[in-house]
Parts: C-alpha cells; structure tokens; sequence
C-alpha cells in the first residue's frame, strides 16, 4: 500500500499498517518488536489478563484510586461505584 | 522470500475459501459436516480482513498513527483512557455481543442454513464490519462524538432528529423483543426460572463480596457467582422433580411477562446497584465463557449439519415466522451481518479508548468479524437439530397446532420426520415438560447447543444440565440489556423532555424518574404483552420489526459515513458505504411494506388486522390485538418515513458538495500530533 495524504494533508505511513501493526504492550508486559516463539506466551496471557481486568473494572477501579490518591477500601469502592455506575447507566447494551 | 511466502499463503486461502463456499452451495441431498461452514467463514474473514479493511484504512480513511486520539488528548483517568488495542477489542466486542447474533440466525434457519450463512458472511465483510469501522473512526476524529451528534453536525438538525428517533424506537423494541425471548424460554419451566430467580440472591452475594470482604475484585467475585450459578442449575433438577416446589416456580407466559416488567421498572428507577452492578459482571463472564466453549466445542465435535441448504419455505410460508427469503432472511439475522445498534457502541466508549487510529482497524472491523463468527455458530447449533426437532420447537400452536401428535403430523406432512414420542424424550431428556411451541429462537439454540456440549462433554446424562445451563446464559445476558436498555432509555426521554421543561432533565429528581421510567417501560411493555398474547407466538410479528428498526438505524449510520467519505473528497470511494447503504435501504423498505401493506394476514399487519376484524365476533381481546397491529404498522411506516427523510437530504447534500456547490469541510477536531514514543507508532 502507498502512503496516502490524510485530510489534514499530511502524510501518513499508516497506510502500511497490518494485523501485526503494533506491538504495543499493556501494562507490565516487556515491548519487543519481533517476540520470538516462546516470548508470545506471557505477552498473551497478559494482554487477557489485561482484557478481563478491563472488561470487569478492576482497571477502572485502580485508576479511580490513583488519580484520588486512595488505596482500596469499602469506602473507596463505593465511592468508585457511584462515579463509575453513574458513567455506565448511560450506555446501552447491544442487541 | 517472505513476501513468496504470504503471496503463497494468500493465494491458498483464497482457493480454499472457493473451495469451501462451492460446497456449501452446490452440495445436495447427502448431510454436510459444519467444519465445512467454519471453514468458509474463516476464509472469508481472513480475506476481507486483510485486502478490503486494509484498502478502506489506506485510500479511504488514510489512517495517521501520529495523529493524537481523544484518548490521548483528553485522557481523564476515566472515560477517556488510551488503551492497549486488544483490551479494546475485547471490550468492544464485550459491548457488541448481545442476543440479537444468537437468535437471529436460528429464526433464519428455516430457509436452510445457506442463505442465512452467505448473509452473515457477505453482509458483514462488505457491510457490518464496514459501518462499525468507519463510525469508530469518524468519532475517534470528532472527540467521541455520538451518532447523534454525527448526524446533525455532518448532515443536518433533521439527520440529528432521525437519528434520535430511530434510537429510541428500536431500544423500545428491543427490549421488547428481549424480555419476549426471556418469556417465551421460562413459561413452564420450574428449572429455568428457579436457576434465574437465584442469580438474584447469587447476585446480592457478590455484590456483599465486593462492598465489603474484597473491593474492587470483581474476577474473583464472578468466578464465585458463576460457581454458584452452576449449583443453582444443578439444584434446578430437584426443583424440577418435586411435585410441591416445581408449582412454585411454574409460571405462564403472562405472569412472566408482568413479573419482567416490573422488574424492568425497579431496574430503571431503583438505586439497585447491589444487584444489578454484580449481575451485569456475571452475565458477561457467563457470556464470554460460553462464547469461548461454544466454539471449542464446536472444534471438538465437528457436527453435521441435519438442516437442508434450502427448505421449502424460501417460498414465504415458513411456520417460524412468515415471508419470502428476500427481505425477510436478511432483517431476521440482523447483528450476525449488520447492527444499527453496533454503530451508537462504536460512536460510545470505545472511541474514548483508542490509542492509535490505525487500531480503529482490529477494534472496528475486526471486532465484527468476531461477532458474525458468534452467529455462524448460533447457525450450526440451529442446524445441528434434525429438521423436524427444530420446526416442532419453533413454530407457534396458531400453525401446527397445540396438540403434540397434531403437530408432529403437521410438520411431517411438510416433509421433515418428527413423531411425538420422539420429542417427549427430547423434552424428558432436557429437563422440560413440553418443547412444543417454544418460539423465539432461545429454546432451540439451547437444545442446539446442549446437544453439541453434551457430544463431546458428559454424554446424555448431562444434557438436561447443558440444556439449562443454555436457557440460564441467554436469559441471564438478555435481562442485563433489557435493564441497561430500560435505564439509557429512561435518560434519552429526560433528555428530549428537558427541552420542554427543564426539572425533568434532572437525572436524580426522583418524579422525573419515575415518570420517565414507567415512559419507557410502558413503551416496551405494551409491545411485550402483544406478542405474549399473540397466537402467532409474537416473535412472528416483533422480530421482523425489530430486525427492521435495527438495520434502518445501520441505514442512518451508513448515511452519516457516505456524508463524511464525499466531504472528505474521497467520491471514487463512495461505493465502499454506498452500496452497502443501498442494500439495507431495498431490504429494510421492502420489508416494511410487505409487514404493513401484504395482503397475507401472516405478514401484513393491515390485513392481519382486517382478518381480525371480520372472522371473528368482536370481543375485547380481539379490539386489542387490532388496535396492536395497527400500532405496529404505524410504527414501521413512521420508521420507514423517517429514514426515507435522511436519506433525501443526505442525498442533497451529497449532490450539492460533488458539484461543487457547497465546501467539502468535514468537522474534525484539530491535528495534534500524538506524545506517544515512535516505537509504539505503526
């Protein structure tokens, strides 16, 4: 694929982007470009431990208390309930 | 070398994926293996994926991976979060992955598994992946902009309006539909709705767990409740069994359908986060694992297909639910190949968490190829049943009759062997009293399924408990978007009413919600009680409706994005949204004329209202249902009214900017380039 001028007019390499675009890492996982056959192994069991924390807010819920400056507790959490419940109720679920 | 070696890799997929689809097209008479189907899917994702995605992000979208994303930009620890992209894959495809691909190819598969299977490919490389692709991105460059807001910035204030309307409609139908499947899957039977009416208690538990013993360890608090769950559904059993407690949880369809929608109220307007915050988790872990062993045990099993590529009824006289294979194959299998719905997800939490554009790719487009895997399988469990099963289990008492020998006679004379013997043992092996007459997808997809986990784990004795265990997943998910749904619903009412008087807005006012509430719960329930009383099983006449709202708003959606690709100046691409949007607009509009003006009271609401009107004495109940099918048909025409809007001044608009009569500016927000290290850059 050629590059292609972005509607910004700029130019842009990401045109060459593919399935294996990035290896960007989430949290705690160890950045290598080119993983050899066993190295996948942890980085895939982290990136679904990563999805499930995610997915099931534990993620949220740590991000909550850094950016208070909390640490976990009842306390915390329902504080972190009602923030974070008050953002969910207003999105739909899909059919 | 290398580059040899992926022309090599990509010329055999593509022989394969001729290979496979040839098959399954021309193969007749001898019974098919389902490994032949998968096949076939994952061919044909693996090319659509790699050569028509990558043309759509390189010509069409030049997607820029310097270009910082709202998640980056605004990144506020909460909703705007940049996020590794296969964590927002999994997420989205979390958000995506509702009912709506389950039921709607089991209806479907009572024209054959093959045209509902060529729709759920086709419909959702060329059109479904497309849509969800393009609207994530376009938001991505709007700050997380919904499709609302899209629509008034991009095409017009009416656009924003239709867009509206469309939403609320087919949230009101939805839920609907959703807790008509939840009904439909528990009257008559103590075991299912003894195993749901514990996920309330299982809940409140995880709920104690997660407040007070662990906070914040929500895996650790779902893997308890799902434990829990299990024990409830083998404790079913028992219930089922004993003379005295088996009378206390069964129920008829209308009681369930009133116990539903008061539920869908407190839901609404209850501060109940004790219970539903814990159920929703659950649900999802309920749903992803199933998602997962579903396939694994599709691998294992490699079932045949029982079902015939084509039946008899392409013709329209299907007992599922009535019309022709166009439109009516291609509305009913609706999110497997394109969902409307996906396009408000795509334009909600996920635009907020994408790092880079270039991943708008996988999250947007490939998020979709999963979820129409998900239906090719919800297909092959349908399929798996013998012909006759899944008729018996499907149609409604209104075409084969209530009687069990009747019935089986009726099916067998369309030429699909049953007897009914054969489906007492079917049902005695489940756990079920009768599996007659169990319209609305759930039931069969559940037989389906315990039939292929019950193959290859655990024999027959487990059956009943597979069985269940299908019954409780899908009720268990359906009733977290039918209170999801009740609450968005509730807010987009205060919002729209606020215009006329600002107190309702307020969203912790407690009149205003509790009006609000009942609003939207009357809305749905009113639509609910129709299809419970319905002779025709309901599902005859909402799913239709629903399908067709559904892909009227994937109409709005493609609308949004043809407007957004021709101010960009892309018009030699205009064909990537266009066509598809042409598709949906000749499949949604016929199917609304045929559903409101058809002179088969089976299809036509009109006539079926007339038919009413003049067999029978007029009593009551028989006003009721005419004034509901007159409903009905003012809804879709109102529907198809507004969609027909949008479309004209998108089409005006998008005349006016190819002549050059009015400036391509589209309304992004501002380059910034991104912060983030180059090695992270595509």
């Amino acid at each position: 694929m050629k590059s292609e001028k972005t509607t910004t007019g700029r130019e842009t390499t990401a045109s060459r982007s593919g399935p294996r675009d990035a290896q960007a890492s989430p949290e705690g996982v160890a950045r290598n470009a080119y993983p050899r056959p066993v190295a996948w192994l942890p980085q895939l069991a982290a990136v679904i431990a990563s999805l499930l924390r995610e997915v099931f807010d534990e993620s949220a819920y740590r991000r909550f208390l850094e950016r208070n400056r909390m640490s976990s507790s009842p306390t915390a959490y329902a504080a972190f309930r009602e923030e974070n419940d008050r953002l969910k109720a207003q999105r739909p679920k899909c059919c | 070398m290398k580059s040899l070696l992926r022309i090599v890799v990509q010329a055999s997929v593509a022989i394969l994926t001729a290979l496979t689809l040839g098959i399954l097209a021309r193969h007749r008479g001898e019974r098919i293996n389902a490994m032949w189907l998968v096949l076939a899917a994952f061919c044909v994702y693996f090319l659509g994926y790699r050569f028509y995605s990558k043309l759509i992000a390189a010509k069409v979208l030049a997607l820029d991976a310097q270009r910082a994303t709202p998640a980056e930009r605004l990144d506020n620890g909460r909703d705007f979060v940049p996020t590794n992209k296969w964590v927002v894959f999994g997420h989205h495809f979390a958000a995506i992955a509702g009912p709506g691909p389950l039921v709607g190819p089991v209806l479907a598969a009572q024209f054959g598994y093959l045209p509902g299977t060529i729709w759920i490919l086709l419909g959702a490389i060329f059109g479904g992946c497309v849509q969800d692709f393009l609207i994530l991105l376009f938001s991505v460059r709007r700050d997380g902009k919904s499709l609302t807001e899209m629509a008034r910035e991009e095409i017009g204030r009416l656009g924003g309006l239709v867009a509206y309307v469309a939403i609320i409609s087919i949230i009101v139908i939805l839920l609907a539909v959703c807790a008509l499947i939840v009904v439909n899957a528990l009257k008559a039977s103590p075991w299912g709705v003894f195993t749901i009416a514990m996920t309330v208690p299982i809940a409140f538990l995880m709920g104690l767990y997660l407040r007070r013993l662990r906070p914040g360890k929500v895996l650790e608090s779902s893997t308890l409740g799902f434990v829990l769950v299990l024990l409830a559904i083998w404790a079913g059993r028992g219930v089922s069994q004993s003379a005295m407690v088996s009378s206390w949880f069964t129920w008829s369809a209308p009681a369930l359908a009133m116990v539903i929608i008061v539920y869908g109220f407190a839901a609404s307007a209850l501060p109940v986060w004790l219970l539903l915050a814990p159920r929703d988790y659950l649900s999802t872990f309920v749903k992803l694992g199933t998602i997962g062993m579903l396939a694994l045990g599709i691998a294992a099993l490699r079932p045949t297909l029982h079902m015939p590529p084509l039946t008899r009824f392409v013709d329209g006289s299907g007992p599922v639910f009535a019309g022709k294979i166009f439109p009516f194959a291609f509305v009913t299998i609706a999110c497997g190949a394109i969902s409307g719905f996906h396009s408000l997800i795509s334009s909600g939490t996920t635009p907020k968490m994408i790092r880079r554009e270039p991943e708008t790719r996988m999250v947007g487009y490939g998020a979709m190829i999963a979820e129409s895997m998900v239906a090719v399988m919800a297909m092959i469990a349908a399929c798996v049943l013998e012909p006759g099963t899944y008729f018996a289990i499907n149609s409604p008492a209104g075409i084969v009759g209530k009687a069990p020998e009747a019935a089986a006679a009726t099916i067998r004379n369309w030429g699909f062997p049953v007897s009914a013997e054969g489906m007492r043992a079917l049902a005695q092996s489940v756990g079920e009293q009768t599996l007659y007459n169990r319209t609305g997808g759930a039931p069969a997809f559940a037989v389906g399924m315990a039939h292929i986990f019950s193959t290859s784990l655990g024999g027959q004795t487990l059956m009943a408990i597979w069985y269940h265990f299908a019954i409780m997943f899908e009720a268990l998910f359906i009733l977290t978007v039918l209170d999801a749904g009740t609450r968005v619903g509730r807010f987009m009412i205060q919002d729209a009413l606020a215009h006329v008087w600002k107190p309702i807005g307020r969203t912790s006012w407690y009149p205003s919600i509790l009006a609000t509430s009942a609003l939207i719960v009357a809305a749905w329930g009113c639509f609910l009680w129709q299809g419970v009383k319905d002779p025709l099983g309901g599902i005859n006449s909402l799913w239709p409706l629903f399908g067709i709202a559904n892909q009227l708003l994937a109409t709005v959606a493609l609308c949004v994005a043809t407007t957004i690709v021709v101010k960009m100046g892309k018009r030699r691409f205009m064909p990537v949204t266009l066509v598809p949007l042409l598709w949906l607009v000749a499949v949604t509009f016929t199917a609304s004329w045929h559903k409101i003006f058809d002179p088969n009271p089976r299809i036509g609401f009109l006539a079926h209202a007339r038919q009413l009107a003049s067999s029978v004495p007029p009593s009551l109940e028989v006003s009721r249902m005419i004034l509901n099918d007159r409903l009905d048909a003012v809804v879709t025409g109102l529907l198809m009214f507004l969609v027909a809007l949008i479309l004209a001044e998108s089409a005006v608009l998008w005349a006016r900017v190819l002549s050059g009569r009015k400036p391509t500016a589209v309304k992004e927000a501002p380059f910034v380039m991104t912060r983030f290290p180059a090695e992270e850059q595509t």
